[in-house]
């Protein structure tokens, strides 16, 4: 049926909504309970309750990377006023190691959807040098992009995300 | 091409008659873009309104648009330049709809705007244009549903039907009237063709201006459509990663298999060898 396979991620409109056409160059993959996520896979909060381990593949431990997990959708995909809510930031994850040896700007906060089914993104950015990068005073409101740029991080080098609805299921409207 | 309006009235061989009783009168479909304002004569007008009142489906809409017609009739009697028939000879339908439109989305009397006046005829090869719109061929049901609809089809007449389904936004040519009024009538000739509605829903200008009657209802329709899209998106997301991962290990498992056969048959061989290797040892050293 699809000549071409695209992308989950632009099909999920990830690209385009956080983060501009990039061409992936790092291995990244996340792990919530031991269990990889793939992009575009459907996961209850009480899966992502915890903080995900983060693989960062590669061979060269000077290398750092940035991470960045948003939620665009907030508070609900089809009325997105707090786009890109942020849920984590960690920054100067040496390559081949995971999140917990870098330095966690913003920790981590388990996604709460209430509304509709969102999208959860975790960018990767690879950086130039070891560098200090200030919390945003607050989460919602993000601008991956800005941020990338205000901090000399460039491109994304990788990305995934995934879809997360109420524990209960039923993020349908609730009004009208 | 736009520009020739009232011009081409002049030039054009065809009777007045055609863009308004689409229905009635042959000449309709077949004037070359007849872009300008052409005078139409007293008799389709009748036959228009019926047909509209006929296909409409919603009435609150409907009325109106009676209404907002009748008050731009005369508001657009200064414009004589556009479009313009409909005041004389269809003081409901016609002129007032470009003018509308190109005052404004937000200003759109009604969602029924479509029956805009001329029908220049969709088989119109205007120079300028592409192949004649699919779009006219709305059937009357699409009028009902949503402005926005009628809304894209009106960018679509504007833009000169140049992309069937595309959103030209900005097509607000004045000499568009000619596009529309094609429009009209083969919306009420031909039955719907699922093909010309997908011609609108692509459009984003869908998002905009719902019909001041039924707010809530297609306010409601666009989020739910705008939900479907999302949902269909990330249903084709995962089928597009569980595809790959398919390729991945069908290739894996060849690879493996691959890999196996040669195995067994290094085991194989070496079997061999040592089987001749016992026998040839089989002694000690006593």
């Amino acid at each position: 049926m699809s000549m071409s396979r695209i992308d989950p991620l632009v099909l999920g409109n990830v690209v385009g909504d956080i983060v501009d056409p990039f061409y992936p160059s790092a291995s990244f993959k996340v792990f919530y309970n031991n269990k990889e996520m793939t992009s575009g896979s459907e996961l209850k909060p009480s899966q992502v309750a915890l903080e995900p381990r983060v693989q960062i593949g590669g061979r060269d431990m000077r290398t750092l990377y940035t991470l960045v997990m948003v939620d665009p959708d907030a508070p609900s995909p089809s009325n997105p006023t707090k786009r890109e809510y942020l849920h984590w930031l960690v920054t100067d994850i040496p390559e081949t190691t995971n999140a917990s040896f870098g330095n966690e700007v913003v920790p981590y906060e388990c996604p709460k959807p209430i509304a509709g089914i969102h999208r959860f993104v975790l960018v990767l950015f690879r950086q130039t040098v070891r560098q200090t990068i200030d919390a945003p005073g607050w989460r919602s409101n993000f601008n991956t992009r800005d941020f990338a740029q205000y901090n000399n991080l460039g491109s994304p080098v990788a990305a995934v995300f995934f879809n997360c609805q109420r524990e209960n299921g039923c993020g349908g409207r609730r009004y009208r | 091409m736009w520009c020739s309006e009232q011009d081409s009235n002049t030039t054009n061989p065809n009777p007045v008659n055609h863009t308004f009783g689409s229905s009635s009168s042959s000449s309709s479909r077949s004037s070359p873009s007849s872009k300008s304002s052409m005078i139409f004569p007293q008799t389709p007008r009748r036959s228009m309104e019926d047909v509209w009142k006929d296909i409409s489906l919603m009435t609150p809409l409907q009325n109106q648009y009676h209404q907002n017609n009748h008050y731009e009739n005369q508001h657009h009697n200064q414009h004589q330049n556009h479009i313009h028939l409909s005041d004389k000879s269809n003081p409901s339908y016609k002129g007032m709809i470009l003018q509308d439109f190109l005052a404004g989305p937000l200003n759109r009397p009604v969602s029924i705007s479509p029956p805009v006046d001329n029908q220049a005829s969709p088989r119109i090869d205007h120079a300028t244009w592409l192949p004649p719109i699919p779009t006219p061929n709305l059937p009357p049901t699409s009028l009902s549903l949503k402005s926005g609809l009628e809304f894209g089809y009106l960018g679509n007449s504007q833009s000169s039907n140049s992309s069937s389904g595309d959103s030209r936004a900005t097509g607000r040519a004045s000499g568009t009237s000619s596009i529309f009024s094609p429009g009209l009538s083969d919306m009420i000739m031909n039955p719907a063709s699922p093909r010309n509605i997908h011609s609108f829903y692509p459009k984003k200008r869908i998002t905009e201006v719902p019909a001041i009657g039924n707010d809530r209802r297609q306010r409601r329709m666009i989020k739910n459509r705008e939900s479907a899209a999302r949902s269909r998106a990330r249903k084709q997301a995962v089928t597009n990663v569980l595809e790959q991962q398919v390729q991945e290990l069908s290739q894996q498992n060849e690879e493996l298999k691959q890999q196996c056969k040669e195995l067994q048959l290094a085991i194989e061989g070496k079997k061999q060898c040592t089987k001749h290797g016992l026998r040839r040892s089989g002694s000690s050293k006593f």
